[in-house]
């Protein structure tokens, strides 16, 4: 975590969630919640919904998960890149740091947390994130 | 021949006596001459047509002529070839080898040629059954591989659905959501058992006996 302040926004930032698991999603809403500073704007179930829903509402961060059915997020990830050049997208996996972070970073995702995370280090993670510029990757965060 | 297969056999040589002749040395043999050619231009559209198991090509009149046609059969089917010399010329041999010829067989003795040809084509057979056997032991390993692949894919989906059934049963109870928490560590077990049970199945499958599957499953004593 950098600990920077995120600037002052006039109106919250649009969050993208991508996860297969509906309880997930209906969880990190409640979590994006947590924060006035941000909303959700859109949910995806796998990598084809979420460039759609990308290219749509251009959020500025997006959650995702890597494990998808369809087109996973390993896959999406460079088109999500390209479709929404402006978001922050944060890798939201089940998988352990060590084993993928390096490459989805590499891919251009802005940061990676792993599943587990205490709901404030997801919202502290989003925020710092929103702090940075759209390519640079953030410190990583692990679970608490 | 005695325990060795007929083989289709293609001749070519630049001289038409000695293709006859080569002709009749195979034949007596016992494998089938499926075809005699004379001209470069030829012999790989009939090597393409025929595949043949084996080539043989005489050095006629040109060596160049017969390195000619045994880069035409080598380009053309992958069919192994086997010179025949009249004399042994060195130079040429390592030519003919880097060309690709299989074997070579020098027939300055005309009454030899019926032996050393039938000796080059035993020691061919053999080479070409160790081949498959070598093959088919491949194609066997490949499989293997390929169904190893899958269960472990199989089993890293499983334990990747633990991992995500924990992870909303660990967010659930942080937001003080007991019910979701609840009905995810259920999913969770369910996934569990659904490994274990895969486990079981795979290790019975190749034999394991179900007594000592449990013995196995049982926590190790400090």
């Amino acid at each position: 975590m950098s600990g920077r302040e995120p600037p002052e926004r006039a109106a919250p930032a649009g969050v993208l969630i991508c996860d297969d698991n509906a309880a997930m999603r209906t969880l990190l809403e409640v979590v994006v919640g947590l924060s006035p500073r941000l909303h959700v704007v859109g949910e995806a179930a796998d990598g084809n919904e979420a460039v759609d829903q990308a290219r749509r509402h251009q959020p500025e961060v997006i959650l995702l998960d890597l494990a998808m059915p369809n087109r996973n997020g390993l896959e999406a990830l460079p088109e999500l890149r390209a479709v929404a050049p402006e978001a922050r997208i944060i890798v939201f996996s089940g998988f352990a740091t060590a084993t993928v972070a390096d490459q989805v970073l590499a891919l251009g995702a802005t940061s990676y947390l792993e599943k587990g995370s205490h709901p404030d280090v997801i919202v502290a993670v989003i925020e710092s994130a929103l702090a940075t510029s759209s390519v640079a990757a953030v410190p990583l965060a692990a679970p608490s | 021949m005695d325990g060795t297969h007929q083989l289709r056999v293609l001749i070519a040589n630049q001289r038409s006596d000695r293709l006859e002749l080569l002709a009749r040395v195979v034949t007596g043999l016992g494998h089938e001459v499926i075809a005699r050619e004379i001209h470069v231009s030829d012999v790989a559209a009939v090597t393409a047509r025929e595949r043949p198991d084996v080539a043989l090509v005489g050095l006629g009149e040109s060596p160049e002529h017969a390195l000619q046609l045994i880069s035409e059969i080598v380009a053309e089917a992958f069919c192994p070839v086997i010179a025949l010399l009249e004399a042994y010329d060195g130079e040429w041999v390592n030519e003919a080898a880097a060309r690709g010829v299989f074997a070579y067989i020098v027939d300055s003795r005309p009454e030899e040629l019926q032996s050393a040809i039938d000796i080059t084509l035993r020691r061919f057979v053999e080479y070409q059954r160790l081949q498959g056997a070598f093959d088919r032991r491949n194609a066997e390993v490949a499989r293997a591989h390929e169904r190893t692949q899958t269960q472990q894919r199989n089993v890293l989906e499983l334990h990747d659905g633990v991992v995500q059934a924990l992870s909303v049963a660990h967010l659930a109870l942080e937001l003080d959501r007991s019910d979701e928490s609840r009905d995810a560590l259920l999913q969770a077990l369910e996934n569990t058992r659904a490994i274990v049970s895969r486990s079981l199945d795979d290790l019975g499958r190749q034999g394991v006996p179900l007594q000592e599957l449990i013995r196995d499953s049982a926590p190790t004593t400090p």
